[in-house]
């Protein structure tokens, strides 16, 4: 098992004579810790720079929980793309709550093997991004993963997956990272799914016979894991199956849902909300107690280019398309009319395609 | 504690400091700090002075017209006292500061802690490491190619 390198990286310094020297000289260290966690995210990387002890209290743990529990956590978008004329990924971060131009920046030191392939998960735990799995043209599916702390803005290798998977189901439910089916080696398990929890730094593996090998979307809702196929088109059918923390079981779920999920999703609120993009861009939202889609706004004149993807903060959802322009919706629940007042964030400069966009709050 | 209704609200209490000043406070005052109320529930006689150990008079001075302030909720708005708490706090040299902060700590002021760390760290806003550094004291521990590498971690991250 490869060991987190965030813990053993940084430790080194621990020897060294400056851990000694207070955060703030004339106050306890608890007290400066209330004191800079209170400075806003976008100073971090400044912070960083004062000291060393400073560094690493930013780095840490301790940093990271202080501000959850105490409501300072910023939420900013991470972008994972791929660049059409180098056929690479790339990765790139936005602040959204920047009150000039909000802007998107790049994020360097991808690991080099991850660049060409595709079919890759992209999934979040606290202040850590993975990048697992994923194939290439010359190259197998593997069960490799990639960890990025966005605190140290390092990348390392994390424990791979039990088996090789690309194309498949991930998502974070209660602080584990659920793999689920894809396309893998064809020795495998077809209906196998993995699951990683930080705590143990280990995957566990599991199988169930309702997991499906062509998995285009996943999603976690009110305690339970949703999977979709791929949409075949004749006849048009989609499976979706669903996974019950609490009895621990994958069962395939009504077609009622299935009818109405046609495109990327976003959860707000325990609440799913799809962008049906098959006949203009609509936002559709998922009525649990009647079971039927509910057409919330057309989108047409402000949506970015297709492929587009969602991801939520609060109750404001992002949609980020094409090139990573963005328009943002802000869902008022309350209101019976369902207002939505949108937006924008301007286009940026590429033509990437977003693959996948997920939310890291420090 | 049920004793903090109308009928106690004029009683007195002395609170000592640890340089031996003593300032006489309303009750309600004094009851902000959570570690003063929890005194007064173990103490026999309310009218002996309380000692405030590691505050000096100088600083629980200020402590109490923090205190005092707070406690008349209903003579200002919410506009009103932010504003006041913010001249009040931006007239503090950074060591006076420190030692409401250790203050509002050992009493368990909640208000005037979050005010305090909240000043400290607009301090840091929009300063460069070295104005940082300077402004607390703080001794660059780095080489400068360490330095120079969080700073090309991000370079967009000193852009303002």
């Amino acid at each position: 098992m490869i060991t987190d390198p965030s813990a053993s990286s940084f430790s080194s310094y621990s020897e060294t004579e400056s851990r000694h020297l207070p955060l703030i000289s004339g106050l306890p260290d608890d007290i400066a810790l209330f004191c800079l966690a209170r400075v806003p995210r976008k100073y971090h990387t400044v912070l960083k720079c004062v000291s060393k002890r400073w560094r690493d209290l930013v780095c840490s743990e301790e940093w990271w929980d202080y501000r959850q529990k105490n409501n300072l956590g910023e939420s900013w978008i991470y972008a994972l793309c791929r660049d059409k004329s180098t056929d690479q990924v790339s990765c790139y971060v936005l602040d959204p709550s920047s009150s000039r131009q909000a802007c998107w920046k790049s994020i360097c030191g991808l690991p080099p093997r991850c660049l060409k392939r595709k079919g890759m998960a992209f999934e979040t735990i606290g202040k850590k991004l993975y990048l697992l799995g994923g194939c290439g043209w010359s190259e197998d599916a593997t069960d490799e993963v990639y960890c990025y702390d966005v605190a140290m803005n390092t990348w390392s290798e994390a424990p791979s997956m039990s088996t090789a998977r690309c194309y498949f189901g991930c998502v974070n439910m209660d602080g584990k990272i659920y793999s689920i089916g894809g396309y893998g080696l064809e020795t495998s398990d077809p209906h196998s799914w993995d699951t990683y929890d930080p705590r143990t730094n280990s995957w566990e593996s599991h199988s169930d016979p309702n997991i499906i090998l062509d998995i285009e979307d996943s999603v976690v809702m009110g305690g339970k894991i949703y999977i979709r196929s791929r949409t075949s088109t004749i006849p048009p059918h989609v499976y979706i199956a669903v996974y019950d923390l609490s009895s621990g079981k994958w069962q395939q779920t009504d077609a009622d849902m299935a009818s109405g999920w046609l495109g990327p999703t976003v959860v707000v609120d325990d609440t799913i909300y799809v962008l049906d993009q098959s006949l203009g861009s609509k936002l559709m939202m998922w009525q649990k107690n009647t079971r039927e889609w509910i057409p919330l706004c057309r989108l047409s004149p402000l949506l970015p280019r297709p492929p587009c993807q969602m991801v939520a903060i609060g109750r404001k959802i992002f949609i980020i398309g094409k090139g990573l322009s963005a328009v943002v919706l802000d869902i008022n629940v309350g209101n019976a009319d369902r207002m939505i007042a949108s937006s924008s964030i301007p286009n940026f400069s590429c033509d990437d395609d977003v693959i996948c966009c997920k939310c890291v709050s420090i | 504690m049920a004793s903090t209704s109308t009928s106690t609200l004029s009683r007195k209490l002395i609170l000592k400091s640890s340089d031996g000043e003593k300032f006489e406070v309303d009750e309600n005052v004094a009851m902000q700090s959570q570690t003063i109320k929890h005194m007064i529930e173990d103490l026999d006689d309310i009218n002996s002075p309380i000692p405030v150990s590691i505050v000096t008079g100088t600083i629980l001075s200020k402590v109490i017209e923090y205190c005092k302030k707070h406690a008349t909720e209903d003579s200002d708005s919410d506009e009103q006292l932010k504003q006041w708490d913010k001249e009040y706090a931006n007239n503090m040299d950074l060591n006076t500061l420190y030692y409401l902060l250790l203050a509002a700590n050992y009493m368990e002021i909640k208000g005037l802690l979050e005010l305090i760390t909240q000043c400290v760290a607009d301090m840091i806003k929009g300063k460069s490491p070295e104005e940082i550094r300077a402004h607390f004291n703080i001794k660059n521990d780095f080489t400068p190619q360490e330095e120079a590498n969080i700073r090309n971690e991000n370079p967009w991250a000193f852009e303002n």
